[in-house]
This record gives C-alpha cells, structure tokens and sequence, in this order.
C-alpha cells in the first residue's frame, strides 16, 4: 500500500494493509463454549490476517486444565507453524500442579513473549499470591502481563504498577464499560508501565481516541480477542479512528513491537 | 467502495449521558459519512426518554434538517388512546414519510406483549403496508420473536443489536422465518458475519452501526473486511434495504 494513501482511505476501500505493521496483541487460540465461534485451524486466523493485513498475533490459551490439551505446547506448536506470525503468552493456571516450573520450562523459548492472566476464569483476585508472584517474577525476566479487565478494578493497577515497578501490565479491554475505560486511562497515564488494550466487543464510539489523549498513542495496543471477537470490527475502531496516521501506526503494531521487542518481519 | 446505507441510528440526547457518545444529528451525520455510509434510518431518544409521540416529532425535525436521515418511528399498540390505532398510523407514517418502526415492548420501556392478544393488529398493519418493524434483541425473548413471525409470517422484523453472544437462536430463527432479518453492528464474534452467509444467505442481513454509542468504523470494517464475495458485501451494506424499503438509497 502506497504510504501516501491514508488508512482510513485504505480501509474505506476494502483494501488490505499491506506494508503496515499490525500486532495484535490479544488472541486465543482455542474453540468456545458459550457462544459461537468460528474455528477450525488456526489457518482461520491466518486467513483472516492475511484479508486485513495484520502481520502477527500474540496467542493465549487460557483452558490448560485438559489431560490431553496441553496449552504451551499447543501454543509452541501454533508458533512453530506460523513462524513469525504467531506469538506466545505464557498462561499459568495457578490451579495446576507445578504451574510455576512449567513457565520456567517453557518462558526461554523465543516464541514466548508475555505472560496473559485471567482473573475471572481463575477466580483469584488480581493481589492473591499467586498472580503476585507472577508479577515480580515477570518483572524479573522483562516479560509484559496482559490481564482480562472489567470494571472499577483498572483502579487497583495504581497500587500494583507502583509496588512492582519492573513489570509492564496490559489492562486487556481496558476495563470494558465506559466507565471503567476512564479510570484506566487515568491509571495509564500515571503509571509509565501501564498500557491499554483495544480488545473489547464495546467499541465505544470516542473510546478510542480518548485513551490516546489521555494516556498517549504509546500505551494503546491493538487486540482484537480473536477467535472469540471480530478482528475486522477491533481494526475498524483504529484504521477508522479520528487521530492521524502515525498514532494509529503506533497502536496498530508499533507500540508492541516495541514493548514486546518483536523482530521485523520476515523478508522486511 | 462500498456504499453503506445504515439501518441502525439513535439520535437526539438522552436524560443520562455516558462517555464519549455523540447525539446530536448533524455530528452523527458528519460521522457516518465520513465512514462511509450515505444514508441512515434513525429513531429519536426522546421517543423512549419522553414520550414516542414526542420522540417521532423531533425525528420528523431532525430528517427536515439533516437530509442524510430517513425517520424511523417508534410504534405501539393503542389500548390507552396515547397513541394511534393502526390505521390512523398507517395514514400518519405515510404523511411523514416514515419506513419503518422500532418496537419497544419491554416492561420497563414502553411495556406491553408483541403476542396477537396485545399487537395483532398493530402488526397486521405493518405486514400489509409493507413497513419493517425493527427490534432490539434485549427487547423480547426469543420464544416470542418465533411466535411473532409465525403469527405473522409477512411482517419484516429486523433484530437491531445483537449480543454477539446471542448469535446461536438467530441461525434457526433466520433460517425458519423469511421476513426476519438481522442487522449486523451486534455480529462481533470472530467469523459471525461469514458463517451467517454461509449458513442462513447475505439476503438476510442488513447493514447498521448503532452509531452514536458504537464505532461506525468498526461497523464498517465488519463488512468490509468479511471473507465474503463482493457481490455479498453490496448487498449487506445497502441493497438488502434498499430491496427492504422498496427505495434506493446510495448511487
């Protein structure tokens, strides 16, 4: 795509991105129980990359409790597959038996970038033990956190960015409600490591231009939640934002390039 | 490029407002055209805030105003007299040009049963005049939405924002009832739109943004970058409408 073509222009075209960098930050990779979801390979995912011009995903898979199912391992295969176009979180379910050995095991693979961390699911609160020992122990090893977050609850990053001062977190969907989108841009613009995520099925109109006001192009990322959410509704909130090019580069993929020090692409 | 015309607009602001949403017509307008869309049917706020004959007086004003508008009324039965009987609003929605209606029949909205007892007549004006009824999914559950299309299988409903979580009835539903359709800013999950061409046909869904609350460009970009054909995407974003109200509406 000729640079001097805007974004908006490109997408208003139906145009693929081509020679743009896209990261998205926020993906999963496993098929869903409660609601519809259309998976049946991660060849979907590429297919659907491919249409928009996203050039990576970085990949959770947050149901590690199967004897089977293997989440890392399934994650290094996807990555294995896909070379330099997917991307690994670490997932511990701190609920499993030796979770804490098993990111050691797996965190100096160079396909494992981040950590993702789903209070929800695992039912423990964002300062129990067990996600405070992942804090420091990302902290330690420079490996990003990326949180499901809803609600009032971004306010307690405040507190946490500020006791862990090496560990960068990602507040993903940025809180979800209107509301709670506020608060976190507050929390991102006070705390240098605190970044926010795009990924969110309320594409509040405004939402987005706001956290890059309030808290800076630098520390919004594009997430889509793909396979759960539609990567062509999460891109259409940036490529169509009202902010001008070079802060939609930043969010689109520059910013997690940077934070997640991902390499160029291959033949870049 | 695709040229949207957009069945899904609030205007006019609400007694509570949140975030950063925008309600005035002519920054709507401005926003929806700058995503791409050419024209929108829009109910006003003020029509459930208020009263929806005061809430359809102001649309009337807005459309006058803002020429990228097509009125949409918000419609119910009249058992109480606050309202018109069907014929008399049969007679009223022609003289202001209106195309379709919103249903609003929750109990804490404007509270009374789309079942025939409450509405039958209300909707056996709309499927003889040939007016759609738009509904949002939250309004009624999905047992009524089937017996509402079974007792009126020539009424057009269009379901107006979808959880993307509730996708799953409307495969069945769509696929049993010819006059239902599904208006496509709700269809966030990851490959809906596609599967829902695949599985039910492009022919039954309609182009809407919800904007005002949700991201128009996010709305487009559904479409836009859907893995469907070309000829699909035409029709989803504005000839199933056009088809719908009879009318063109983009170039």
């Amino acid at each position: 795509m000729e640079q001097a073509r805007s974004l908006a222009q490109a997408a208003l075209n139906g145009e693929t991105l081509a020679g743009e960098y896209i990261a998205d930050c926020h993906m999963h990779n496993a098929r869903v129980a409660n609601f519809f979801s259309r998976f049946d390979h991660y060849r979907d995912l590429i297919a659907q990359m491919d249409r928009i011009g996203v050039t990576c995903g970085l990949v959770s898979n947050l149901w590690t409790t199967g004897e089977c199912w293997q989440a890392h391992p399934e994650l290094l295969a996807m990555c294995q597959e896909y070379p330099g176009r997917f991307w690994g979180y670490l997932a511990p379910n701190p609920h499993r038996e030796g979770w804490r050995d098993e990111m050691e095991r797996f965190c100096g693979l160079p396909c494992f970038k981040g950590i993702k961390l789903h209070p929800v699911l695992h039912k423990l609160d964002l300062a129990s033990p067990e996600y405070r020992w992942v804090y420091g122990w990302a902290g330690e090893r420079g490996l990003p956190i990326l949180l499901h977050t809803w609600g009032q609850e971004v306010l307690r990053f405040d507190a946490l960015a500020r006791e862990y001062p090496r560990t960068a977190f990602i507040l993903g969907h940025s809180g979800g409600e209107e509301d709670a989108v506020k608060s976190a841009i507050g929390v991102a613009a006070r705390r240098e490591q605190v970044y926010l995520d795009t990924a969110c099925s309320y594409v509040w109109h405004g939402a987005l231009e706001a956290m890059v006001r309030g808290a800076g192009a630098h520390k919004v990322l594009y997430g889509s939640d793909a396979y759960w959410n539609s990567m062509e509704a999460a891109v259409g909130r940036v490529v169509l934002a009202q902010l001008p090019d070079e802060e939609k580069r930043l969010v689109l993929g520059l910013n997690a390039k940077r934070l997640f020090d991902l390499p160029d692409p291959c033949g870049a | 490029m695709l040229k949207f015309a957009d069945c899904n607009i609030q205007v006019g602001q609400p007694n509570a407002v949140s975030g950063w949403r925008i309600y005035d017509s002519a920054q709507i307008a401005r926003e929806a055209q700058r995503c791409g869309i050419r024209r929108g049917l829009a109910w006003h706020s003020g029509a459930l805030d208020l009263h929806p004959l005061d809430g359809n007086a102001e649309i009337g004003q807005v459309c006058r105003t803002e020429p990228f508008f097509l009125p949409v009324w918000v419609c119910m039965p009249n058992h109480t007299g606050e309202f018109y009987d069907p014929a008399a609003l049969r007679a009223q929605l022609a003289e202001h040009g209106v195309c379709a209606v919103r249903l609003a029949p929750k109990y804490n909205v404007l509270g009374y049963s789309l079942a025939d007892w409450c509405c039958g007549q209300l909707l056996d004006m709309l499927d003889k005049a040939g007016i759609p009824a738009l509904l949002d999914a939250d309004q009624a559950d999905w047992e009524t939405v089937h017996a509402v299309c079974c007792a009126h299988p020539g009424l057009r409903l269009v379901i107006t924002n979808l959880y993307y979580r509730q996708a799953r009835y409307l495969f069945p539903l769509l696929k049993l009832h010819p006059g239902l359709y599904l208006e496509t800013s709700g269809l966030k999950s990851f490959g809906l739109l596609q599967t829902f061409c695949e599985q039910v046909g492009a022919h039954k869904l309609l182009f809407g943004s919800n904007l005002g609350t949700f991201s128009a460009g996010s709305a487009v970009c559904i479409v836009q970058y859907a893995l469907i054909s070309q000829k699909d995407k035409e029709a989803i974003a504005a000839r199933n409408l056009e088809l719908l109200l009879e009318r063109k509406l983009v170039d």
